[in-house]
C-alpha cells in the first residue's frame, strides 16, 4: 500500500552538526575511509536519538560505505578536477573558490587528459577501493554538479557578460565542462 | 595652509603641507550614525543629536566641533532629495516603510536597523513599455528649492577655510535606472531592448541636466569640487561589459561631465564607482573625470600603487586611505595604522590625494580603530 505522504527528507548543515555534536566536515571527512564510516553512522545515530520520533535516522545504525556528499547537499569534484581549490570547513561545505579565469585561460582550458590520475579523483578512488575492500560493495553517489555553476566557478561573474557577448566562449566552456562531467561518470 | 589652500594643491598634483582629509562631504566619504556616536565619544566629543545628510544609508552629517577636532578640509552641500528630504517612514511593525519622490519603496528593520534597503520599484513590471517610463511622475530636479540655503551654507564654510564639495542630487543613471526598474530588468533591457533601457536612461539624463542647469548658476562660483556617483564595479570585475558601458552608459556620463564643464569650469569632477573599475579609467579620464572615488583597494586591479603609476598624472584619488571591508572593521589598531601608512606610500607622493575611507565608515567600525586611522594619518600624512 502507497504511503499516504510525500517521503520528505531532512538535511542539516554543517554547523548544525558542528555546534551540536561537535563534529568536523573538513577534508577527511570526504575522503578518509574510517573517518568517514564512523561520521556517517554517528549522525544517523545521533539524528535517531534526537529526531527519531519524527522518522529520521535509524536505531542502531550500521556501518555504512558511503561516499560522495550525503547527508549534506555540495558539488565540489568537477570543479577541483579542472583546478578550482576547495576550501574544506569544520563546520560548512567544501567551498569552491572561483578561479575567474581570463578569457585566453578559458580558451585553453582542456578536459584534463588522465582524469583519474587527477588529485581529487584519486583521493576518490582511493576511497572507493579501500571501502569496497572492506563492505564488498559501495553506496551513495559522486556529484556531478551542472553546467552552468561550474562553469561560474570557472570564469567567475564575468560568465554572465560572456552569455551575452562571447557565446563561442562559453560554448567552448561548456563543452569542457560537460565532457568532464562525462570522463567522470564514465569512469 | 587653510584647508581650501591644501585641497586644491592636492587636486592640482602638488604636495601640500599635509595631506587633506575628508570625512563627510558626500554620501560616500561619510560616517554612519552609530559609528559617528561611537566616534565623538572616543574623542571625549559631548553626545549631539545626530543630524542625517543621507538617511536612507543612515549617514551622519559631521558636526563643527569633530570637523575642528580631526582636521577635516572639505564640507559638503548637499542638495534635497529623496535621502535626506520629506524622508517620512511609517511605522509598518517589523519595519520602518518610507515611499519616496521617485515611487521606490524602501525599508528598515525596527527598532535598530542600519540602513534602509529597496524593496519595491516603482516600474519593475515585466510588460514595461517605453510610453510608461515617459509617462512615470518625474521629481521635479529643476525646482530651486531644492538648492534652497545651499549659497549662503557655502559662503559660511568658505569664511572659515574650508574647501567645498557639491553633491550629485539623486544616483548616477545606472544605479537610479536599477532603483526604477528593478537590477534584474535593467540588466535584461541593457542585452535585449537596448532601445527602452536608452529611454530610461535619457529621461534620468535629462533630469540631472535640468537640476545642474538649475544650481550651477547660482554655486558655482562658491564649490570648488562637484560629485558625481554611479557603480560599474564588482569585488571581482565589472557588472556590465566595457562595450556595453561605452555603448550604453558613457555617452551619457560624458554629457553630465561636459555640462558641469561648461556650467562650473573651475570645480574638479569627482567621480564615484565602487569595486574594480580599473578597464574603465582611460575611458573616465577620456569623459573628463578629474577625481577617481572611492578607490576601492580591496577589489581586484584596484592596487594603490599601480593606479598611482598608470594614473596618477592624470587623476587625483580620492579614497583609499584605508580598506574598510577587513581591515577598518575587523583589524586590529595596529594594522589599521600599517594599512594607512601603505595606502599614503603608494598614493600621495606627489600631490593628487585626498584621504578618505574606501567609501563610508560602517556601523561596526570599533572607534579605537577610527582614532587609530586618524593618528596615523597625522603621523604619515605629513609631506
Amino acid at each position: 500500500m502507497a504511503e499516504p505522504y510525500l517521503p520528505v527528507d531532512v538535511v542539516f548543515h554543517p554547523n548544525w552538526w558542528q555546534r551540536h555534536y561537535g563534529l568536523s566536515f573538513d577534508r577527511d571527512f570526504f575522503y578518509d575511509a574510517q573517518r568517514r564510516v564512523w561520521q556517517e553512522q554517528r549522525m544517523r545515530h545521533l539524528l535517531y536519538e534526537r529526531f527519531g520520533d519524527l522518522g529520521l535516522g535509524q536505531k542502531d545504525a550500521p556501518r555504512r560505505p558511503i561516499i560522495g556528499p550525503i547527508l549534506m547537499g555540495s558539488g565540489y569534484i568537477i570543479q577541483e578536477i579542472l583546478g578550482c581549490e576547495i576550501k574544506y570547513q569544520e563546520s560548512g561545505n567544501p567551498w569552491v573558490l572561483s578561479r575567474n579565469l581570463s578569457e585566453a585561460e578559458i580558451w585553453d582550458l582542456e578536459v584534463p587528459e588522465n582524469i583519474e590520475a587527477t588529485p581529487p579523483m584519486r583521493a576518490l578512488l582511493g576511497l572507493m577501493e579501500t571501502l569496497e575492500a572492506e563492505f564488498g560493495y559501495l553506496q551513495g553517489d559522486v556529484p556531478l554538479h551542472s553546467i552552468i555553476n561550474v562553469a561560474i566557478d570557472l570564469r567567475g561573474q564575468d560568465y554572465f557578460i560572456d552569455l551575452i557577448e562571447n557565446q563561442a566562449l562559453v560554448a567552448h566552456l561548456h563543452q569542457v565542462i560537460a565532457r568532464t562531467i562525462y570522463e567522470v561518470a564514465a569512469g | 595652509m587653510q584647508s581650501r589652500e591644501r585641497l586644491l594643491t592636492a587636486l592640482n598634483h602638488q604636495e601640500p603641507d599635509r595631506i587633506p582629509f575628508d570625512l563627510g562631504s558626500t554620501q560616500v566619504t561619510d560616517i554612519h550614525a552609530l559609528a559617528y556616536a561611537n566616534l565623538r565619544q572616543a574623542l571625549g566629543l559631548p553626545a549631539v543629536e545626530i543630524h542625517m545628510c543621507d538617511a536612507v544609508q543612515q549617514l551622519a552629517l559631521p558636526d563643527a566641533d569633530l570637523i575642528e577636532r580631526l582636521g577635516v578640509d572639505v564640507r559638503g552641500l548637499f542638495p534635497l532629495n529623496s535621502h535626506n528630504w520629506q524622508v517620512h517612514a511609517q511605522d509598518a511593525g517589523a519595519y520602518w516603510i518610507y515611499h519616496d519622490e521617485w515611487g521606490i519603496t524602501h525599508r528598515r528593520p525596527r527598532p535598530d536597523g542600519l540602513y534602509y534597503s529597496v524593496v519595491e520599484v516603482p516600474l519593475g513590471s515585466p510588460h514595461l513599455t517605453a510610453e510608461d517610463i515617459l509617462k512615470h511622475t518625474w521629481p521635479n530636479m529643476a525646482d530651486p528649492v531644492r538648492i534652497a540655503g545651499l549659497r549662503e551654507q557655502a559662503e559660511r564654510y568658505r569664511a572659515y577655510g574650508y574647501a567645498i564639495v557639491l553633491k550629485d542630487p539623486f544616483a548616477g543613471i545606472f544605479e537610479m535606472s536599477q532603483r526604477i526598474v528593478g537590477m534584474e530588468n535593467i540588466m535584461m533591457m541593457m542585452a535585449l531592448d537596448k532601445k527602452k533601457a536608452g529611454t530610461l536612461f535619457d529621461k534620468l539624463l535629462d533630469l540631472k541636466l535640468a537640476f545642474w542647469e538649475m544650481a550651477l548658476p547660482q554655486l558655482a562660483d562658491v564649490v570648488d569640487v562637484i560629485s558625481h556617483a554611479d557603480d560599474y564595479g564588482t569585488q571581482a570585475s565589472q557588472l556590465i561589459s566595457l562595450a556595453m558601458f561605452r555603448e550604453q552608459i558613457k555617452p551619457r556620463l560624458k554629457s553630465i561631465f561636459a555640462c558641469l564643464e561648461r556650467l562650473a569650469p573651475h570645480a574638479r569632477r569627482f567621480f564615484h564607482s565602487c569595486g574594480n573599475v580599473r578597464p574603465l579609467i582611460p575611458d573616465f579620464i577620456e569623459i573628463g573625470v578629474q577625481i577617481l572615488n572611492p578607490v576601492h583597494i580591496r577589489a581586484k586591479g584596484m592596487q594603490p600603487a599601480a593606479l598611482k603609476r598608470d594614473f596618477g598624472d592624470e587623476l587625483v584619488f580620492w579614497g583609499g586611505g584605508v580598506d574598510t571591508q577587513a581591515v577598518l572593521p575587523s583589524g586590529t589598531p595596529q594594522e589599521v595604522r600599517d594599512d594607512v601608512r601603505r595606502n599614503i606610500e603608494a598614493l600621495a607622493p606627489g600631490g593628487g590625494f585626498v584621504f578618505s575611507t574606501v567609501h563610508n565608515i560602517q556601523a561596526d567600525v570599533p572607534a579605537q580603530n577610527m582614532v587609530a586611522m586618524w593618528e596615523a594619518l597625522q603621523e604619515y600624512g605629513v609631506y
